[in-house]
């Protein structure tokens, strides 16, 4: 296992690389002055000078080569270059700054998706075809189906003023950490994850539900809450991992939105503002550094395939 | 239910009950003010947006204020000036300082009871002259100073021969002529030529040096001013937080205990923390839902006439509308600026009733006043010779009109929903113009509109004195706007303006020039702007200008009987 870890690490440096270039010419080929994207018409009130002495400071001058390289020379030597906008701030300040916060909101999001999508999942299952089973599923339909964003303001209107339901949350803010802050966000954030872990949940028990072991286990008179989490859910949560795996990189992206929404600090709402200025060296660590992220959270999923399931073995 | 996932939802459940109540209730009398924006940085020699501004103008000050809503320069670091006249001929500014102004005690920078003196104005007057834009922007906006622009020239050809020279901060061998320190108390101020905003314009934040020094980069970050409030925290794009200074020069002020600037990206957050009360005040409406939240919030609402001018503007550099003065002439008489901004925007704004000056403004009765007028439009265009055949467009016509092309006009994507777009569009099309929309966001926008392909586009100017020469000197004179209008006569008429003591010769002077601008016609003017917000009953004394809401003094505000 340590070897397989080993090497996939080691893949991932041409996978960089690669991402890496792809963003950074992505990123060189938008349209645009950047002067202009920072400072709108005020650029009338600069003399020509002036001008050319911000695209100076702000790099934008030199050959796409020398950018290239540069770019490439600081990511190797972990330097992080400055911010063309926000002056005093390192894609290092951004970075530590926001993606703890993020990383808080996914795993606020990831726990309200386990908690609802599991459950309803072996609910619908165990109760196949009965009203229970329709209900859940429809919910999860309507849950699946209805964007994040729209979610997000509904949720808002109804949870957090007391005009139009009840004001259990506020309608947005970090506050400092609080809990209580994050509740709102993560659920939103995490029953549309539910609504799909629900429905890969019961498709996949309904398919390990007629297995030979199961009957076995049965047979053996164990407990039906034991056959029910060691044998049947165990065995069920393969594809779920799999879906998990791919959709907590759909949480990193999702965030955007709701941390907009909800005015939460993290690493969405400066892609954004980046991307809106211009901000190339921001842009290009923030991708840089999400595309590590999704990377590690690919690898991740696959060590766990082989503690879920002991039948799998890497060499 | 699994136990894995009993556990999950009892610890979830938990965790909600203990976060206690919802919002614990503020007794202080910190202003709860939200921004649509975080300040890209604190620095004040490099920081010229609004984000920035609204919050640095509490922090730091100049010699002298302006102040937003009475038009009048007020004593600040200074507590008086002169204004005379030197054997050259040349402006002298004698500045008295006040004394016992302090800098601000900020956590990180070791200041005991420092006291502001003329060597300070002059070595921040030095720092904003210096050329190196990582130090400074404010350079090119500080040259009628006698000797800046020579001084500032230094750094730019040391720059030009290296550009990763490391060169001082200040040059203490070079003195600026045009800056005299007389005594710790007195600082003078003289211009090459006579400015006479130069009190508005001309005046720095006054840094503390030894902040700067001990802050590093850090002093983008970190505050260090003379202000009515100092800096506290600043957490990115969640808050940044201001106090009361307590040192503060003039008794009595601030009259509340600081102010937290809460960011909010999208105005529908911020609405819902303004009707929980939350929030002290609300700046920006959501889209499409302006009418409903005046409504709700009637006894709330405050509104009072703008200082920005929503126009469109036309390519006057080259292209078939620069040629011809008629179809631009006909093309402003087709804007129905009431049906756009009094019913289909909900009053966002005034309709632009006058020229491209807001009513406040002296001269801002221009001799040509374009009203919505079809039949005058259609006049003009018949007689110029561009003649429709047919039916019009809008009935199922081919009524265009002869010579003229599809009119392709650039909208920026933030204001692409402007109900004005579609009216203009339909009436346009009455008249047998057709029109061609380009819609792109703000990165790339403010390019295209100035090359050849743009032959009309949407924009607004955001003029932050009453004064014509806010709005002349930067999207008329040479050329500066973005339409490109370059006129000789006006320009020379803009230029004497600019140094015309006389007040009522100089208001003349603009008259003449707005007088010729309009009817050349390079822009539609569409609509004045409103400045509107709301503010809990308990605020008391906010009083923003006309140049928007963050003009407020925010350290006159009282709060009292906040729940």
């Amino acid at each position: 296992m340590t070897r397989y870890i080993l090497r996939r690490v080691i893949q991932m440096i041409p996978r960089l690389l690669i991402i890496y270039s792809l963003i950074f010419v992505m990123t060189y080929l938008l349209p645009g002055d950047p002067v202009r994207a920072i400072y709108g018409e005020e650029v009338n009130r600069m003399s020509p000078t002036q001008i050319e002495q911000i695209k100076e400071s702000l790099g934008v001058n030199r050959p796409f080569l020398e950018q290239y390289v540069s770019f490439i020379v600081q990511t190797l030597r972990l330097e992080f270059p400055e911010s063309r906008v926000m002056r005093g701030q390192d894609v290092g300040d951004v970075i530590g700054y926001r993606l703890p916060r993020t990383l808080q909101l996914m795993l606020g999001g990831l726990l309200v998706a386990l908690c609802i999508g599991i459950p309803a999942g072996i609910i619908a299952a165990i109760r196949q075809y009965t009203w229970l089973d329709h209900t859940l599923m429809l919910i999860a339909l309507i849950g699946v189906s209805m964007p994040v964003f729209w979610q997000a303001l509904i949720a808002q209107l109804f949870l957090t003023q007391s005009k139009y339901g009840v004001a259990l949350f506020p309608p947005g803010g970090y506050g400092d950490g609080n809990l209580h802050y994050l509740m709102l966000p993560a659920l939103v954030l995490g029953t549309h994850l539910a609504a799909s872990i629900a429905r890969i949940t019961r498709s996949t028990m309904l398919e390990v539900k007629t297995q030979d072991f199961l009957q076995t286990a049965r047979a053996k008179g164990l407990a039906p809450a034991r056959i029910l989490l060691r044998h049947h859910l165990s065995n069920a949560l393969i594809p779920v991992i799999t879906i998990l795996g791919l959709q907590i990189s759909g949480l990193l992206t999702g965030s955007v939105l709701t941390e907009s929404v909800f005015r939460w600090p993290g690493l969405g709402q400066a892609t954004v503002d980046a991307i809106n200025a211009r901000d190339v060296p921001i842009i290009m660590g923030l991708m840089v550094y999400g595309t590590i992220i999704i990377l590690v959270i690919n690898l991740i999923t696959d060590v766990l395939y082989a503690i879920v399931d002991p039948r799998i073995r890497y060499s | 239910m699994s136990r894995v996932s009993r556990g999950l939802c009892l610890l979830l459940a938990g965790l909600l009950a203990l976060t206690g109540s919802v919002f614990a209730q503020d007794s202080s009398s910190v202003l709860r003010y939200p921004i649509d924006s975080d300040p890209e940085q604190l620095n004040p020699f490099v920081s010229d947006t609004i984000a920035a501004g609204r919050v640095l103008r509490n922090i730091y000050e100049g010699l002298a204020r302006y102040n937003a809503e009475t038009g009048v320069v007020e004593p600040a670091i200074a507590e008086s000036w002169e204004i005379t006249t030197n054997a050259e001929g040349q402006q002298v500014y004698t500045f008295k300082l006040r004394q016992g102004v302090l800098f601000h005690e900020v956590a990180g920078v070791t200041l005991t009871d420092r006291e502001v003196t003329a060597d300070d104005i002059l070595w921040n007057y030095l720092v904003a002259l210096n050329g190196d834009d990582n130090v400074s922007l404010l350079a090119s906006g500080l040259e009628f100073i006698l000797g800046a622009a020579e001084y500032t020239a230094m750094y730019d050809t040391a720059l030009e021969a290296d550009p990763e020279a490391d060169l001082p901060l200040i040059m203490e061998d070079v003195s600026v002529p045009g800056l005299a320190v007389i005594d710790d108390y007195t600082f003078q101020i003289t211009l090459a030529q006579p400015d006479r905003l130069f009190l508005i314009n001309g005046l720095v934040s006054i840094v503390s040096p030894e902040a700067y020094a001990a802050l590093g980069d850090d002093i983008n970050n970190v505050a260090v001013g003379t202000g009515p409030y100092r800096f506290v925290e600043w957490l990115r794009d969640d808050r940044l937080t201001l106090e009361a200074n307590p040192d503060y020069y003039l008794a009595g002020l601030p009259k509340n205990d600081g102010v937290v600037f809460i960011n909010y990206p999208e105005a529908s957050t911020a609405l819902l923390d303004y009707r929980e009360n939350n929030l002290d005040f609300l700046f920006a409406f959501p889209s499409g839902q302006r009418t409903a939240v005046i409504e709700e919030f009637a006894s709330d609402f405050s509104e009072k006439p703008g200082l920005h001018l929503r126009y469109w503007g036309i390519n006057m550099n080259n292209g078939f509308l620069a040629e011809n003065k008629a179809v631009r002439q006909a093309l402003s008489y087709t804007l129905d600026r009431q049906t756009a901004w009094d019913i289909l925007a909900e009053g966002a704004r005034f309709p632009a009733s006058l020229g491209m000056l807001v009513p406040a403004m002296p001269a801002s009765t221009p001799a040509t006043i374009y009203t919505y007028d079809l039949a005058q439009a259609r006049a003009i265009l018949d007689a110029a010779g561009f003649t429709a055949t047919g039916a019009p467009i809008a009935e199922g016509g081919d009524g265009r009109r002869e010579g003229i092309p599809t009119l392709r006009v650039y909208l920026l994507e933030a204001i692409s929903t402007e109900p004005q777009i579609v009216l203009w569009q339909e009436d346009l099309a009455q008249l047998g113009i057709e029109v061609e929309f380009v819609i792109e966001d703000g990165a790339t926008y403010w390019d295209s509109i100035v090359t050849d392909e743009s032959m009309i586009f949407i924009n607004g100017w955001a003029a932050g004195i009453i004064d014509p020469s806010d709005v002349f000197d930067f999207l008329i004179l040479d050329g500066n706007g973005s339409m490109r209008y370059d006129n000789p006569v006006v320009n020379e008429l803009l230029r004497q303006a600019r140094v015309e003591a006389d007040e009522a010769a100089r208001t003349a002077l603009y008259q003449q020039a707005h007088d010729i601008i309009m009817d050349d016609a390079p822009l539609i003017a569409s609509a004045y702007s409103k400045v509107s917000w709301l503010q809990k009953p308990w605020v008391q004394d906010f009083v923003p200008g006309g140049g928007g809401t963050y003009t407020a003094p925010l350290w006159n505000v009282v709060i009292e009987g906040r729940p």
